[in-house]
Order: structure tokens, then C-alpha cells, then sequence
């Protein structure tokens, strides 16, 4: 890879990638781990919740708990709050009597459910298991984690905190310290804001950026997404939509107001200081194009 | 009552908005409900929500009326929690307690459940002839109707008893529900997580139960509310295959269960150029050339689309509505933008047959 451009984030263990419902931070996710495992880094793109959204993407027999290489490169895996809990129960408790009584039993599963913030913490556990040296080995150079959508991602974030604020003392507390810790260490840990560039998405972005800030005292990079890359210049357009009518007219007046919209938003986000990269409107339905060509941007912006 | 379902990111919420506008103009009296933490129904209805109170929005020329408000989930719980228990000593032990300080914004369900039961008291009042839910943004959109169980069944008797602080437990009893193993679960889970976090969860589990009534009961009458005959559910989805998959999934689901599905709406299907032709004309050049092919690559690339919507389509019953919104060069900002899209799903809606 001598000769190009550093894949961004590389020198992070852990990067969280999140953004508003709909604007493909799945995509820009699973484009940097394959940038990330073609430099040479050893990375895992890990899912967290109860449904893959990579296997209908790629259509993949079944995504698990247990990672599987991609064809890719890059090995994926899917973490839910019971998975990890029940992996680091078992890994812990190591008599199956015992682990078949926890899982079986109707009452522990509510459990699993309830307690707030325990799911949470058991799949902030599991990404940060590895660095932590806790339960069974994860050796990655780094894990990119398609995260949850901004609102939840936030409550995601801040789980540990409030419960090491809640629960001061004994394993919980421990855990939920040190997990709290990694996530708020800048050496370690990135976050990377997905949006599209327009209204919505965006002021959400600037939300969840300052939310984050906050929270974790960390500043969140940005990845516009879907960015429209014209084959002529400005000036050309506009003077292709004022001296046309109909179909071309038409069409480049289309093209002006995307330009205008994209040009408005780029420089909200330039104005508030956030670190920008992004990645062009792919005009392919191949999920492996798609991956291929967000990845390949990343590198280069 | 409409309930807009749909995954995250598909303009469920401007969809909402648009359809109460359209509500409105028709003569209803009408409410939009939205659950919003980044406050997007407010954007684009121009409007500054702070407060989770009905506000009323006036519409041009409309014989009914519209109102919107955003659903605050913490605010709803307390307030349900206020309410429902006779003693003030509980409600102050449950917001208190430390788990449930965290528990109205992080429970996963909790969103769910106090938009149905804002809902659910939006409909009681008997304010409205039509309210409309925009659903909470879910990784998968059935998650809005599992919801209600899932927070049900964590608070049904056998869990709430089992935490029960030993005081409390009637001897003999308890002890023979509570088998061995729940014991030998309640010991490890200890070990594992620390006392302190059993405490916190025996203290809450403890208060909780004396509204654990009333949590079922209103979770029942919810569920009955989006099963009844004056029920519409409305799915909004986006134009890319795996939105349309999930709708396809969404639809089936609900039929399946007993909801009433009227109308599929496609957001951004095509940009409003698409049926012209660019034909050659007189203009001539390299630039000209450039866009030419560029609106060929657009072209083609919504082409692949209408293929996936067609397929679409076709495997809908033909009860269901299916409503195809364009793309619009801006973004939908003001009641102007939202007037406009409110026609469009109308005049859409009216060309099917």
C-alpha cells in the first residue's frame, strides 16, 4: 500500500460508527474495514443488537456471535446483549449445569431484558474484552463497530458511566470503570459520524457530535455521505440550465439545486469545526461495489 | 388513528406531519404525535417544540385543525409512574432508585411504551377525530409492535416476586415458586455483577410492583387500540432494495397479526425530471455532452430501481395502497414544502385505483 494515502483511523483499536437512520453508515462501516484489512490491519467489523443488517446486504448464510472471515479480508461478527453476557457467564462460570440454569430459565432472560443498561454494558464489554484482557482472547488491531443510530447510540455511550455512577462497587462497577475509561480515551477510541447532506441529517449530526463531547469529551469525525460528483464545472451547469428547456434544462436545474444544497451543508459542517470525509453517490445496487468505492474515499479525502 | 411505521432514516416523520396537514384540510381534528429526539417533526413544521404539550399549528384554508407534539419519554414515565401509585412514598422510592434513573431513556422498549401510552391518552381525550403516530426509530421496524409484550413480560409477577426484598416474601409460599435453581441463578448472577447491583434491582423490582397492574392493564388496552377497526397502519419506506425487503417483511407481519394495512408510502422514488427525455436539441458542446451522459447514468440508475419497486409492488395484496413521493430538490422545511407534499400524497393516493 506504499504510495497511498493512510486508511484514516488506523492507528484506533475500537471505532464506533454511527449516524441518523437511513444515511448508509453500515456501508461506510463495512467500506473501512476492508480499507483497514487491506493495509494489513487485523479487523473485525463487528454489528451489535439482535438482527444483522450485512447478511441480507451480502447474502451471507448467517452472521453470528463467533466472527467469520469476508471474503473481504476482514472477519464480521454480530453482538447482542445476550450473546455477550451468556459468553462471559459461561467463560466465568465454566460448568455447563450452571450455564444451561441461567439461559434456560425464563426468569434470568427477563432479567437480561430489564436491568437497564446491562445489555449495554455486556456488548461494550465484549468490543473492549480484548484490550481489557477480559474473557475469552479478541485479537484485533482494530474493531469497527457499525453502531446504533444517533439517539440510541448516545444512551449506547453512556451506559457505562451511569452505571459505575449507579453501582460504585464490585464486578459491575469494575467492568463498567474500565470499559467507561477506553471509551473516553482518544489514543483508543474514535467516533465517526455518518450523514447525508441535508437538513435533517445533518443537524443531527452536529447534536450527536456535541452530545458526544460532552459525554465522553471526545471530538466525532464526520463522513458526508452519498456527495453527488458533477462531470462538469459549476459555471457549466448554470449555463446549461439557463440557455435549455425540457429534458436538459430540466436536468441540470436538478443538478444546480443539488450542488447548492451540498455546497450549503458542507459549509455548516466545515463552520463547526468537524473533521470531513467523503464519500461519492455510487450509482450501483453491487453491495461489493458499494463497499469497494466508500472505502477507496475514505482513503483518499 | 394512523400509525406510520417504518425503519429509521425514511422521512416517517415528515410523512406524518404531511399526513396531518392533509387530515386537516379535509375537516378532522387532528393530532401528530412524534417520538424525536432530535426534534425533527418541530424542523419541519418550522416550529419550536419545547414542551411535550399538544400545539396547535394553523393551516391555511383548512376546516379542521392540526396540532403536533413531541413524545417525551422520560416525562411520560414519570408522569405514569405519579399517577398510578397510590403512595407518594413509592413514587419517590422508584425515582429514586438508580437503575430506574437510567432505565426511561436506555430500557430497550421503554420508547415504545410511552408512545403508546401517549397515545392511548391522546385517544381518550376525545380532543381529536384523528391522531397520528410517528413510531419510534427502530434498527427493525416490527420492534415498535413487540414492544408492549417485551416490556410486559418483564414485569409480570414471576419477576417482580422473585426480587422481592426478603421481608416481603410470604414463607413457604414464594419459596416453592422460587425453585432451587432460580436461587443458584440469583447467587451467580451476585457474584458476577456484585451486591450492589442485586440491592439496586431488588429495590426497584420491589417498587415497581405496585404498578405492575396497571402497566399490564394500559399495555392491553394499547395493544387493543392498534387492533381495532378505526386503525390504519401506514408503512413509509425508502427506494433501496433492502428498505423495500424490510417493508415487504413489515407488511406481511402485520397482516399476520391482525393490524389493519392500508397504504404503502415510497419516499424519494424518483426525482422529478425522470419521465423527460434530455433530447438532443441544439445544444451542443463538451459540457453539454458531460450532462448527457451523467443524466443517462442517473437515468439508468433509477431504471434498476423501478425494477425493485415493480417486484415490490406486485407482491402487495391488492387492498394495500401503494403511494410513490418524488424526490424534491429541497429538503422539506416549512408548512409551504409540507402543503405541497401533502397535496402530492394525496393526488397520488386518488390515481390508484
Amino acid at each position: 500500500m506504499q504510495g497511498q494515502a493512510a486508511v484514516p483511523w488506523s492507528d484506533k483499536k475500537i471505532v464506533f460508527v454511527s449516524g441518523k437512520g437511513g444515511v448508509g453508515k453500515s456501508l461506510v462501516a463495512a467500506g473501512l474495514a476492508r480499507e483497514l484489512a487491506r493495509s494489513g490491519r487485523k479487523t473485525l467489523l463487528a454489528e451489535i443488537g439482535e438482527t444483522s443488517y450485512y447478511q441480507d446486504f451480502w447474502g451471507l448464510p448467517r452472521v453470528g456471535h463467533v466472527p467469520t472471515r469476508t471474503a473481504d479480508g476482514f472477519d464480521l461478527a454480530l453482538w447482542s446483549g445476550e450473546t455477550s453476557l451468556r459468553e462471559y457467564v459461561l467463560f466465568y462460570l465454566k460448568m455447563e449445569r450452571l450455564y444451561s440454569l441461567f439461559f434456560e430459565n425464563k426468569v434470568m432472560r427477563a432479567l437480561v431484558n430489564v436491568a437497564p443498561g446491562l445489555a449495554e454494558i455486556a456488548i461494550l464489554g465484549k468490543v473492549t474484552s480484548g484490550l481489557r484482557k477480559v474473557g475469552p482472547p479478541l485479537d484485533y488491531d482494530t474493531i469497527v463497530v457499525d453502531s446504533y443510530a444517533t439517539g440510541h447510540a448516545l444512551a449506547l455511550f453512556q451506559a457505562p458511566k451511569g452505571m459505575k455512577e449507579a453501582i460504585g462497587f464490585g464486578p459491575m462497577g469494575h467492568h463498567s470503570r474500565e470499559i467507561d475509561e477506553i471509551l473516553r480515551d482518544p489514543k483508543l477510541t474514535a467516533y465517526v459520524v455518518v450523514t447525508l447532506l441535508e437538513e435533517l441529517p445533518v443537524s443531527e449530526t452536529l447534536e450527536f457530535r456535541l452530545a458526544l463531547e460532552k459525554e465522553l469529551g471526545i471530538l466525532a469525525d464526520v463522513v458526508a455521505n452519498k456527495v453527488v460528483e458533477f462531470p462538469v464545472s459549476r459555471n457549466e451547469i448554470e449555463e446549461i440550465a439557463s440557455a435549455n428547456r425540457g429534458g436538459l434544462g430540466e436536468f441540470s436545474d436538478y443538478l444546480r439545486a443539488i450542488d447548492k444544497r451540498q455546497e450549503k451543508y458542507l459549509d455548516q459542517l466545515t463552520k463547526s469545526g468537524v473533521g470531513l470525509r467523503k464519500v461519492p453517490l455510487v450509482f450501483s445496487a453491487d453491495p461489493n461495489v458499494l463497499v469497494e468505492k466508500a472505502g477507496e474515499a475514505l482513503r483518499k479525502t | 388513528m394512523v400509525v406510520c411505521a417504518g425503519s429509521g432514516g425514511v422521512g416517517k416523520t415528515t410523512m406524518s406531519a404531511a399526513l396531518g396537514v392533509r387530515a386537516a384540510q379535509l375537516g378532522r381534528r387532528t393530532l401528530v404525535l412524534t417520538v424525536d429526539p432530535a426534534k425533527r417533526l418541530a424542523s419541519a413544521l418550522g416550529l419550536d417544540l419545547k414542551d411535550d404539550s399538544d400545539r396547535a399549528i394553523p393551516i391555511p384554508e383548512a376546516s379542521g385543525s392540526l396540532s403536533a407534539a413531541v413524545i417525551d419519554s422520560k416525562k411520560i414515565f414519570d408522569r405514569f409512574v405519579s399517577t398510578h401509585s397510590k403512595q407518594a412514598e413509592v413514587v419517590e422510592r422508584i425515582q429514586r432508585n438508580r437503575l430506574y434513573q437510567q432505565m426511561s431513556t436506555t430500557l430497550a422498549g421503554s420508547q415504545e411504551f410511552t408512545a403508546l401510552e401517549r397515545l392511548l391518552q391522546s385517544v381518550e381525550s376525545g380532543t381529536y377525530d384523528l391522531v397520528i403516530l410517528d413510531t419510534p426509530p427502530t434498527k427493525h421496524a416490527m420492534d415498535f409492535l413487540t414492544a408492549p409484550q417485551r416490556i410486559n413480560s418483564l414485569f409480570q409477577d414471576a419477576v417482580t416476586k422473585w426480587f422481592l426484598p426478603s421481608g416481603d416474601k410470604p414463607k413457604g409460599f414464594i419459596a416453592s415458586l422460587v425453585g432451587r435453581g432460580t436461587r443458584t441463578v440469583l447467587k451467580s448472577l451476585e457474584h458476577l455483577t456484585g451486591g450492589p447491583f442485586i440491592e439496586e434491582l431488588i429495590d426497584f423490582f420491589g417498587a415497581v410492583r405496585s404498578i405492575q397492574e396497571v402497566l399490564r392493564e394500559r399495555s392491553e388496552r394499547a395493544h387493543a387500540l392498534l387492533t381495532s377497526e378505526t386503525t390504519r397502519f401506514v408503512v413509509v419506506t425508502s427506494f433501496d432494495a433492502a428498505k423495500l425487503l424490510e417493508a415487504k417483511y413489515l407488511q406481511g407481519q402485520l397482516k399476520r397479526l391482525g393490524y389493519r394495512f392500508s397504504a404503502v408510502i415510497i419516499n424519494r422514488a424518483f426525482p422529478l425530471w425522470l419521465p423527460h427525455e434530455v433530447a438532443s436539441g441544439d445544444a451542443q458542446g463538451i459540457a453539454v455532452e458531460k450532462v448527457r451522459k451523467f443524466f443517462d447514468t442517473f437515468r439508468e440508475y433509477y431504471s434498476t430501481r423501478y425494477t425493485l419497486y415493480e417486484d415490490f409492488a406486485k407482491g402487495l395484496s391488492g387492498d394495500v395502497a401503494v403511494v410513490r413521493i418524488p424526490e424534491y430538490r429541497q429538503d422539506v422545511h416549512g408548512l409551504h414544502d409540507l402543503t405541497d407534499l401533502a397535496r402530492a400524497l394525496s393526488a397520488a393516493g386518488e390515481s390508484k385505483p
